[in-house]
This record gives structure tokens, C-alpha cells and sequence, in this order.
């Protein structure tokens, strides 16, 4: 069944039909706002208020564009308005999460940790493009309408995203590829 | 294949042959692409927390608790319009809305079309019930009633302006076919493009550029000030729609690109140019860009088109035409003189006066001087005899003005032998013989022009008397007493 009759039914009143729709996305949807937020605790809190206004806003989901295309877009706000009220409010999502949510802890090498920071520092709208391109594997046009630009934009975006990792990533780093 | 070339393959997934053999080849580009393959392969690859089906269950519980304690959040507009609408629901008999429907335990129940009863008072025959119910519907908000409104709006003639204003507020989807057809409609025009201004900037330029050909006067002048209010979105959105257009079109959207100063246009409207139905309406259109410097592509056209250029185009054109005047191309040059008298003044004069020192240009600036007729024509004309490469041309010109001014300075060309007489005859010749004759016997007494005197007047009488003074002034007396 795809997303969009998963809509309808959802609309004609069936109760799992958002579950099922949850199911298909709450993988993906988890790993966007990791790479976007980079701590697991908030990577949840930001799926699963995505996943709120997703369903709040089902009925205005009016088919222009795909469902996932749709998902993403609030996914793509959620993590921008998170990130902003992070910098507003340093510490506001610190609080200890209940034991049985932690996941493993991931052990990054010096490369990682470096990318990791270099992706941080990237500019919102490039990080979002380089994620939904790589990690997502959109198409340009997919990521245009996810993030309210234009194709062309879409891919100067990624290109700069690019240019930028390339010029703050140690040099050392990057050797491998010469 | 070049590097730029090349690097288009670079967002791409797959790549081309002849990007690969240019990586090859180009040290600089194999770098760039191991870079990025070498950086998405590292941002794909980095490490993401595994999460168990328990943490799923734990994640989509959470999930359930969130969605139940969510109150769909209303907007304090709503909640004014919802007191609006009990105030009303009288008349309107409208049942007071259910509550927001809730997420609790997984049951969803749809919601009840509580907007149905306004939708039917939208498909009602009187437009004060119309316009009442869409302004209910715009203060409602209803998003999921926009659907049945618009087939609703499918079978409305739409009447109004406020009706179409409405409907503009209400969703910019919406209103688009609505103001489409009510803009094809002759009846419905000019409310529709007066509605235009509460429809988003883009959409209603778009709209109006759409039927602009069909628009009658009032509508049209309307929908002018509505695109000059937008100028910068006419431009953008009118310029692919010049060029694609057909010649007609094009020359019916020319003073429209004219007035938002679509400087872009010009190829197009230099195209058109070409065209004898539509030549007027481009000359114009391109006058108004205000870039004199398009007079230059003009110079094959006829000559009344191109002063039409300049007249629209005011005192820059102007300016650009005595430029041209003075040009090196001759053919320019001798085009834009013939034009100059239509605008004299004295910067003008002064550059026709420099333009008669040249001798390629002397005929057709001493013309144009003559055409301009003034006593400061005569006077630069009088000043450039001196120094004029050819004097015959002024002189003869001097004669064709006629002024009783002239008539002593060119009397005094007599004696002076550089003037050809010729010349001199032709120019004394536009004179009546009664004033001429007697003025210039007196010039056979002077040793220096006895012979020119002589030549002129038989030339002016027709007689052949001699080179003697006497016979010729007992000759005009005799001939003055038998007129008598």
C-alpha cells in the first residue's frame, strides 16, 4: 500500500493506518534528525514531534508532492526550530533520559569526530541538502521542494557543503583520497 | 570536454564517457571527484545509533502518549470566528462545529463536514448570501473544506468584486481558476483584475500577463497599475512570454515591457521592428527604455519611425542623435542631420554648425540649417560662409530662405569672387527683379565686379546691354516709366 493510500485511509477514519505510515518513517526519519542534531535524545524528541505535526497536518496534506517529501519538509523545520532553541537555550535538552532509551554509545575515530564537527558547522540549509543527497538519496528536484528552494539552489547548496568540508577538514584527513 | 563541463558530473550519481576520459586526462578534476565521492562515501557511512525493536516499541508508545495529550492548538482567530459564527448561526442555521477531533488510543474518527450548510449557501442565486457565507468561510479557516468550496465555485458566475476578493483571501489555490475564468470573462474583467490586488504578487501578475491581450481599455489600465505596482515580478515573468510570443502579441505587450522598463526586451522589440504592422508600437516601446544607444540599430528604418524614436525617447535621444549627427559613419551622419531640425535648439544648431564644417556632411547640415529657418539659422549660416568648403550650398540656401535680411549680405557676394555665381543667381533669383535690379547696376561702377555685376544681371534680365553702367540704368528707367 503506498503512503498516499495510507493517507486516505487514515482520513477515512482507520486506526493503524499512521501506525503503519510511523513504521515506514520512523527509521529514517530518526537518522535524519541524528545527522541534523547529532545527540541521540534529541534525534527522538524531533521525530516524534515531526510525527505529531504530521498527523495534525494530515488534513491539509493536499498530494502535490509526495508524502515523503512532505514528512522530510517538517522534519527539515523540526530540526531548524530545534537547533535554534538550542542555541537560544544551551542545556535546555540535557536532562538524563530513562535508562532503558539510551542506545549503545557509538565510538568515533579522529576522522569521524572532525566530520562530524565540520557538518555541524555547516550553514542550515546546506547541511539539510547534503543529508537529504547522500544519506537520503533525494534528487534535486525531491530536495527543492523539501526545503522550499530551487533545484538549481538545491545543488549550489550541495556543492558548497562540499567546498566547505573540503577547507575545514584537516588536510591529513582528506589524504586518502589524493 | 572542459573542467566545467566535467564538474556538472559531479552532483550526479552516474557519469559520463567523456567526463571520465577528461578526469583522466585533467590531474584538478580527478581530485575534485575523489573528494566528493571520497566525502559522501565518509557522510553515508557515518556511524548512526543502532535501535532494537524494543527501542521501536518504547519510540512508537511515547508516540501515542505525545499525539493523546496533543490538543489540536486552534488560532485565537478561530476561536473570534467561531463566537462570530454562534453570533450568526441563526441565520445562517449553521450547526455549532464538533469538537476538534482527538487522537485517543489509536481511533480517528473524520471529521464532520460542519462547513457543508455554508458551502451550499456559496451555490446560492443571491450575492449578498454568497459573499456572506465565503466571508464566513474566510474567517473559519476551514483548509479541508477548500476542495468541495472550489467545485463548489466551479458552477458560480462570481458576480463581484467582493466576492472574488474574498475568494482571493480565502486560499491562493483556490482563487487561481476562479480568477482565470472570471479574467476570460469580458462581463467580469474589470471586477476580476480591480480583485487581482488581494491575490499574492506572483500569482497576480502571472494571471493578468495570461489574459493581457484580451483585456478591454478600463481593465486593461487597471491591470497596468497593478504590474507597475509589481514592476520587478512583471519584468521577470514577462520576459520569456515577449520572446515566445507571436509578433502581434509581442507589439500589444511591448508598451507594457516599456513602462516596467524591461531593458531585456530590447532584441525582441528590435525584431518586430522588421515587421511594417507592428513597427510603430516597437519604436515606441524601445524609445521608453530609456537607452538612447538602441537608436544605433535603428538607421534602416524610415525616417519618420526613427524621429519617433526620439521624440518618445526625450532629451537623451536627442542628445544621441546630434552624437550621431556628427558620426563617422556617413550614412548616419547625413540620417541623423536630415532629422535635427525637428528638434532646434541651440545645442542643436551648434551641432549641425560643426557638422556643416565637414565636407561629407556640408550639403545635409546646410539642408537641415535651412530647414530650421530661424534668424540663429541664418546668422550660423552667414558665420560658416567664411570657412564653408563649399559656399555655393549656403548661398543657394541664404536665397531659398528669402529673408529681406539676407538680401544686402548676398547683394555684397557680388564683389566677392569665391562665391560661385551661379550660385549667386539662383539664390538672387528667389528676389523680385524690381528690388535686385537696381541694387546691383550700382555694382558695374566697381572695377573689381564690373564683370560679375554684368553676369548676373543678364542673367537675372535677360538682356545683353553691355558692360556699361550707364546703358543699363537708362535701360531700368526707361523700363520703370513704361511699367507706370
Amino acid at each position: 500500500m503506498t503512503d498516499e493510500e495510507l493517507v486516505d485511509e487514515h482520513r477515512a477514519g482507520r486506526a493503524d493506518a499512521f501506525d503503519r505510515l510511523v513504521e515506514r518513517y520512523r527509521a529514517p526519519a530518526y537518522r535524519f534528525c541524528y545527522r541534523m542534531l547529532g545527540n541521540h535524545h534529541e534525534a527522538e524528541d524531533a521525530s516524534q514531534e515531526a510525527f505529531v505535526r504530521t498527523f495534525t497536518g494530515l488534513a491539509r496534506f493536499r498530494r502535490e508532492a509526495p508524502f515523503r517529501s512532505w514528512l522530510f519538509h517538517i522534519l527539515a523545520n523540526v530540526c531548524l526550530t530545534w537547533r535554534r532553541s538550542m542555541r537560544d537555550k544551551p542545556g535546555a535538552f540535557a536532562t538524563d533520559p530513562p535508562a532503558e532509551r539510551q542506545p549503545a554509545p557509538i565510538e568515533l575515530d579522529e576522522f569521524q569526530k572532525q566530520l562530524q564537527a565540520a557538518i555541524q558547522r555547516l550553514p542550515d540549509k546546506q547541511r539539510l541538502t547534503l543529508i537529504l543527497r547522500v544519506d537520503e538519496n533525494c534528487g534535486f528536484e525531491e530536495i527543492a521542494r523539501i526545503l522550499d528552494i530551487t533545484p538549481l539552489a538545491a545543488r549550489v547548496n550541495l556543492s558548497l557543503a562540499r567546498r566547505n568540508l573540503r577547507e575545514t577538514m584537516p588536510p591529513h584527513l582528506l589524504e586518502p583520497c589524493r | 570536454m572542459t573542467c566545467d563541463e566535467a564538474r556538472r558530473w559531479l552532483d550526479e550519481e552516474t557519469t559520463s564517457p567523456e567526463a571520465d576520459r577528461h578526469r583522466r586526462s585533467c590531474a584538478s578534476c580527478r581530485l575534485a571527484f575523489a573528494q566528493a565521492r571520497f566525502i559522501d562515501r565518509a557522510v553515508r557511512a557515518f556511524p548512526v545509533p543502532e535501535l532494537h525493536d524494543d527501542y521501536w516499541k518504547i519510540y512508537q508508545r511515547r508516540l501515542h502518549a505525545r499525539l493523546a495529550a496533543r490538543r489540536p492548538r486552534w488560532p485565537v482567530s478561530v476561536g473570534i470566528a467561531a463566537a462570530v459564527l454562534l453570533a450568526v448561526g441563526a441565520l445562517f442555521a449553521i450547526p455549532r462545529p464538533d469538537s476538534p477531533a482527538r487522537f485517543e488510543s489509536h481511533a480517528v474518527e473524520p471529521t464532520r463536514p460542519h462547513w457543508r450548510p455554508l458551502i451550499q449557501r456559496v451555490e446560492s442565486d443571491d450575492a449578498a448570501t454568497v459573499l456572506a457565507a465565503l466571508r464566513l468561510l474566510e474567517t473559519l479557516r476551514l483548509p479541508e473544506s477548500l476542495p468541495t468550496l472550489k467545485a463548489a465555485l466551479g458552477s458560480q458566475p462570481w458576480r463581484d468584486e467582493a466576492i472574488l476578493r474574498t475568494i482571493a483571501r480565502i486560499s491562493p489555490p483556490l482563487c487561481e481558476s476562479v480568477f482565470r475564468e472570471a479574467l476570460a470573462c469580458p462581463d467580469l474583467q474589470a471586477a476580476a483584475t480591480a480583485a487581482c490586488a488581494e491575490l499574492r504578487p506572483e500569482l497576480a501578475v502571472r494571471l493578468l500577463l495570461g489574459v493581457y491581450g484580451e483585456l478591454t481599455v478600463a481593465p486593461r489600465a487597471a491591470a497596468d497599475d497593478l504590474l507597475h505596482s509589481h514592476a520587478a515580478i512583471t519584468r521577470r515573468l514577462l520576459l520569456p512570454r515577449l520572446f515566445s510570443a507571436s509578433d502581434a502579441h509581442a507589439a500589444m505587450l511591448a508598451p507594457l515591457a516599456a513602462s516596467v522598463h524591461l531593458r531585456e526586451a530590447a532584441p525582441r522589440l528590435l525584431r518586430l521592428t522588421r515587421s511594417e504592422e507592428h513597427r510603430r508600437a516597437a519604436v515606441l516601446a524601445l524609445a521608453r527604455l530609456d537607452n538612447p544607444a538602441l537608436l544605433a540599430s535603428l538607421w534602416d528604418l524610415p525616417a519618420q519611425e526613427i524621429a519617433a524614436f526620439v521624440r518618445e525617447g526625450g532629451p537623451k535621444a536627442v542628445e544621441h542623435l546630434r552624437r550621431s549627427a556628427l558620426a563617422a559613419n556617413m550614412r548616419v551622419a547625413r540620417a541623423a542631420i536630415d532629422l535635427l531640425p525637428e528638434f532646434a535648439d541651440a545645442q542643436t544648431l551648434r551641432t549641425l554648425a560643426a557638422a556643416m564644417g565637414r565636407s561629407s556632411t556640408h550639403a545635409a547640415a546646410v539642408r537641415a540649417i535651412e530647414r530650421v529657418g530661424t534668424e540663429e539659422a541664418i546668422a550660423l549660416l552667414l558665420e560658416g560662409f567664411r570657412e564653408a568648403p563649399s559656399k555655393g550650398e549656403i548661398v543657394r540656401a541664404l536665397g531659398r530662405m528669402r529673408s529681406p535680411a539676407i538680401r544686402p549680405r548676398l547683394l555684397r557676394m557680388t564683389g566677392e569672387p569665391r562665391v560661385p555665381l551661379d550660385a549667386l543667381a539662383e539664390a538672387l533669383e528667389a528676389y523680385p527683379r524690381e528690388q535686385i535690379v537696381p541694387e546691383l547696376i550700382p555694382w558695374m561702377e566697381r572695377f573689381d565686379a564690373r564683370g560679375r555685376a554684368h553676369e548676373l544681371l543678364k542673367r537675372l534680365t535677360g538682356k545683353k546691354m553691355g558692360p556699361h553702367a550707364g546703358v543699363w540704368k537708362q535701360w531700368w528707367s526707361t523700363r520703370i516709366k513704361e511699367d507706370a
